[in-house]
């Protein structure tokens, strides 16, 4: 029924890291060392020791990569390449006696029985050693940056969601979500209007961007109305800082936001993979934290409604008779049909000297005239994702205390829309994953996240209730947009002389004749059924997941396509 | 292990439960390291690898290179707790705050840096602003007769346009400007590759320094007053791995292979539980995919096969690991021997072949 494929198909698929990479080999800038000298040219560079000797590059070491799949084994230029981009302190802090470049010791094991051998251990020796600097010198990287680009939000134990305070950069137009409260009454005695929103972000929100080092958290205790009065819990420039709090640190950050609200490690996971990439990512609707999608001054409809179906879903729609007027005539030219094809398949019957041979098998009863109707009539189970599935029980509303419990009963269900960079997406029009939102905003992808070592496969039932809410996939061919299909321009090619040659004649006086009289040779191919291989691969209906083993995230497709719908019969 | 850098920030003290056993935080069920110097030790002295899972300061729009935090596997945990090495620390699920004198001390402190910051990069700035026009001075008759020929030929080029469009829109000052250097320039080019939006301040930031560089830390700033009470024996509620049997072969197939001298790595992409590595995976590619069998489970031949093949498929050797806990509660009652020396594990390697 469902076809997972590889994730080559689903879009978002693993980076290949083929850009550092080869960036790493254009630039040349890693250090000349022996490890140039063994690009992943045999399997094991310990047998293969003509790989270390000193040859030029190999070419086909990287295609041995590639075919490896996951980057099993890291390439020290690969390393090298990362450990020279990240980030350090500026030197100019090293006046507090912080150093700007925390020195990494790079234990060695064994030195005391280490004997060289041959000149090829030593330089294996020298490469490991090489490889592990470069690998922990990537790792001594600090998270921040210039302060007039961090943006700042406070947590308090009374709201675990960041209010924002101060909001730079563009990561805010897709992450944050605006709340509207009302206002105190002592503010609206001071004339203030009703109500007032700020900006809050979603757990996964604010770890991913406190470890990417672009926004500061500040903790404070819950503020009583005299010290906010005083200016507590905002941003003071003489404290450069949130008045009466103190940095939260990332570490904090994850014991705080993993954990909450459905934030596994493996969603928070997919989430970070995601917006790494640039795509943006939004919580299902479902899955919203009631926080954000409590209001307490329901306001007003501002604009008409524009479709009345849409937004009252349980209304049947308005109907008169004269808008059945062509449902009527099709029904009836079908009347007329079937009884036209009954006269004839009795006809033919006759001519078949009745059904009495088929009795006592199968084909018992089997009133028709095509192998389609026999097939039909032989089926036993119905066939097509339209017919109900065996009944499964499922879960009592009263086991399920969050609204999260139901992942456990399906953890397949969509947590996660995901849009391409490239794909138009506003926080306002999106508008909390609503309806309308997604109708206007419609997402490139639904995603569910899984940990790989403990959950199933998906059952039917689990997967018919997710085909069941994802929207139809489009049909027609795949658009292609973004910079990967802009191909560069190729010259015009001139007009090739053989093409005329192979324009089809006009048929001669005599195939004219042959083919009104229906004894053409041209007919004599049987044509083969016409089947839509990609849209079978494709499947009508799909969603994404992520599968996350230990914090490896790979993605899987779960695509419906039914058999019956293309049938080649 | 403590009294290493950390990253150039201030460390926490955390009451060891042993000398040198290394600290790893519990998050939410799985271990995690967040010191790079841990994380080299770990590394090379106890052949745990562990998984980059942060995003990497400076580059931190990709996937295939990721920094701090390190996650640790199941197995990894309960064998580094088991042995000794390391203890855990689980993080609460929301951070203790520091009392208000606490806060103010610290507050105090950082207007003290920061201010220190500012008025180093002023003078860092006056200084280079110095030198930038001191050498736009030196710079010799050369460069000075180079300067005037390239606004000579850009007052040509214009007037030519001015004749040809006739609507004198290139009015400028052919005149050339003085490299002053921008608040834009004087950012720290350490910094390039963070700032990738383009900021557009809208709170209410100081706009007349050129801001100085805001760290944000990954230890919290002020330890704890209250100490955590460190894990050193497992299964727990927090981290219930190896209370299963399944569980207990998985770490006693770890265990075993790890005092034999190998590294073991994420299985699952390949296959089997475990990539097995014959030394560091930096420098050699896995040799074995581990399939582990708990007791007498029945290995049905397709299974065979299809371990046989998956491991030549990826140029390695199936392994399958056979478990026994009965071999482990008769090795706790004997002395040395045979059955102590092979851990109650049996393996088998398996690879595809044919004739001719």
């Amino acid at each position: 029924m469902s076809v997972p494929q590889p994730s080559a198909e689903a879009g978002p698929s693993r980076s290949k890291l083929s850009t550092p990479r080869k960036a790493a080999h254009a630039s040349g800038n890693a250090p000349s060392s022996p490890a140039q000298n063994d690009e992943g040219e045999g399997d094991n560079p310990r047998t293969d020791l003509s790989a270390v000797a000193a040859t030029p590059r190999g070419t086909g070491g990287d295609n041995e990569g590639e075919e490896e799949g996951d980057e099993e084994r890291m390439d020290i230029k690969l390393i090298q390449s990362f450990a020279d981009k990240i980030q350090h302190l500026p030197s100019s802090s090293d006046a507090d006696g912080i150093t700007s470049r925390s020195k990494i010791i790079i234990p060695r094991r064994g030195e005391k029985d280490f004997e060289p051998l041959s000149e090829t251990v030593n330089l294996q020796e020298m490469m490991l050693q090489k490889s592990r600097e470069a690998l922990f010198n990537a790792l001594v990287g600090v998270r921040g940056g210039n302060s007039k680009s961090i943006s700042h939000a406070i947590i308090t134990p009374s709201n675990p969601y960041p209010k924002m305070l101060i909001i730079h950069g563009h990561l805010f137009d897709t992450i944050g979500m605006s709340i509207r409260y009302p206002t105190s009454e002592k503010d609206l005695q001071k004339g203030k209007s009703k109500g007032y929103s700020q900006t809050e972000l979603l757990p996964e929100e604010a770890l991913y961007l406190l470890e990417r080092g672009t926004l500061q958290i500040w903790m404070s205790n819950d503020l009583t109305e005299e010290e906010k009065d005083k200016g507590y819990g905002e941003w003071s420039d003489e404290e450069y800082g949130v008045k009466g709090a103190v940095e939260m640190s990332v570490m904090d950050g994850f014991g705080t936001f993993i954990g909450r609200d459905g934030l596994s490690w493996e969603r928070y996971q997919a989430y970070a993979y995601m917006k790494r990439l640039g795509y943006t990512v939004q919580r299902t609707r479902h899955f919203i934290p009631d926080h954000f999608l409590f209001d307490p001054l329901p306001s007003p409809p501002k604009e008409p409604a524009r479709d009345p179906d849409a937004l009252y879903p349980g209304m049947q729609p308005f109907h008169t008779w004269w808008l059945n007027l062509p449902k009527w005539i099709a029904g009836l030219f079908r009347y007329v049909g079937r009884n036209v094809r009954n006269v004839v398949g009795r006809i033919s019957r006759v001519g078949l000297s009745s059904d009495k041979r088929f009795k006592g098998t199968l084909l018992e009863g089997w009133t028709g005239d095509s192998y389609k109707s026999i097939f039909q009539h032989l089926r036993l189970i119905p066939q097509g994702h339209s017919q109900p599935l065996p009944i499964r029980p499922s879960p009592a509303p009263e086991s399920l205390r969050t609204k999260y419990d139901i992942l456990l009963h399906n953890p397949y269900l969509p947590f996660y829309h995901i849009w391409k960079p490239s794909a138009p997406f506003t926080k306002r029009g999106w508008d909390k994953g609503s309806e309308s939102g997604l109708r206007d905003y419609p997402p490139t992808y639904w995603a569910g996240v899984v940990e790989s070592r403990s959950t199933p496969i998906p059952t039917i039932q689990q997967l018919d209730e997710i085909f069941n809410i994802v929207p139809d996939e489009p049909k027609g061919p795949v658009k292609k947009v973004g910079p990967q299909y802009v191909r560069p321009p190729r010259p015009p090619r001139p007009a090739n002389p053989n093409n005329k040659n192979n324009q089809t004649k006009p048929p001669t006086y005599l195939q004219a004749i042959l083919q009104r009289l229906g004894v053409s040779t041209k007919e004599d191919k049987p044509s083969t059924p016409f089947v839509n291989i990609p849209a079978i691969r494709n499947g009508d209906r799909a969603f994404i997941v992520a599968v996350n083993d230990s914090g490896n995230t790979g993605w899987v497709r779960f695509g419906r396509s039914g058999f019956a719908e293309f049938a080649p019969v | 292990m403590n009294d290493l850098p950390k990253n150039g920030e201030s460390s926490t003290s955390i009451s060891h439960p042993k000398e040198g056993s290394i600290p790893l935080y519990l998050v939410n069920g799985v271990a995690t390291v967040w010191d790079a110097q841990v994380a080299a030790t770990l590394h090379c002295v106890h052949n745990i690898s562990g998984l980059r899972a942060g995003t990497l300061p400076g580059v931190s729009q990709q996937n295939g290179f990721l920094g701090l935090p390190l996650t640790l596997m199941r197995e990894e945990t309960a064998y580094l707790v088991e042995q000794g090495i390391a203890h855990l620390i689980p993080l609460p699920s929301f951070p203790t705050l520091p009392t208000t004198e606490e806060i103010s001390q610290h507050t105090s402190k950082r207007i003290e840096k920061i201010r220190k910051l500012e008025q180093q990069a002023r003078e860092a700035e006056e200084e280079r602003q110095k030198l930038s026009s001191q050498a736009f001075e030196k710079g010799g008759e050369k460069a000075r007769a180079k300067r005037e020929a390239r606004a000579r030929a850009k007052a040509e080029k214009e007037r030519a346009a001015r004749e040809q469009g006739g609507d004198g829109a290139f009015g400028d000052d052919p005149a050339p400007t003085v490299p002053a250097p921008t608040t834009a320039q004087v950012q720290d080019p350490s910094e390039e590759g963070t700032v990738q939006s383009s900021a557009i301040p809208t709170g209410s930031t100081p706009k007349d320094t050129a801001g100085y560089f805001q760290t944000i830390p990954s230890h919290p700033l002020i330890p704890s007053s209250s100490p955590v009470q460190p894990i050193t024996s497992l299964p727990l509620p927090l981290f219930p791995f190896s209370a299963t049997q399944r569980d207990k072969a998985l770490l006693g197939v770890f265990t075993n292979l790890q005092h034999k001298g190998y590294r073991m790595g994420l299985g699952p992409r390949f296959g089997g539980e475990y990539l097995i590595y014959p030394g560091d995976y930096l420098r050699y590619h896995a040799h074995f995919t581990s399939q582990v069998i708990v007791n007498d489970e029945p290995i049905l031949p397709s299974q065979l096969v299809a371990w046989g093949r998956l491991g030549t498929g990826t140029k390695k050797a199936g392994l399958i690991c056979c478990w026994d806990d009965r071999a482990q509660i008769g090795k706790e009652g004997r002395e040395e021997g045979v059955e102590k020396e092979d851990g109650g594990v049996e393996y088998y390697s398996l690879e595809w072949a044919n004739f001719g």
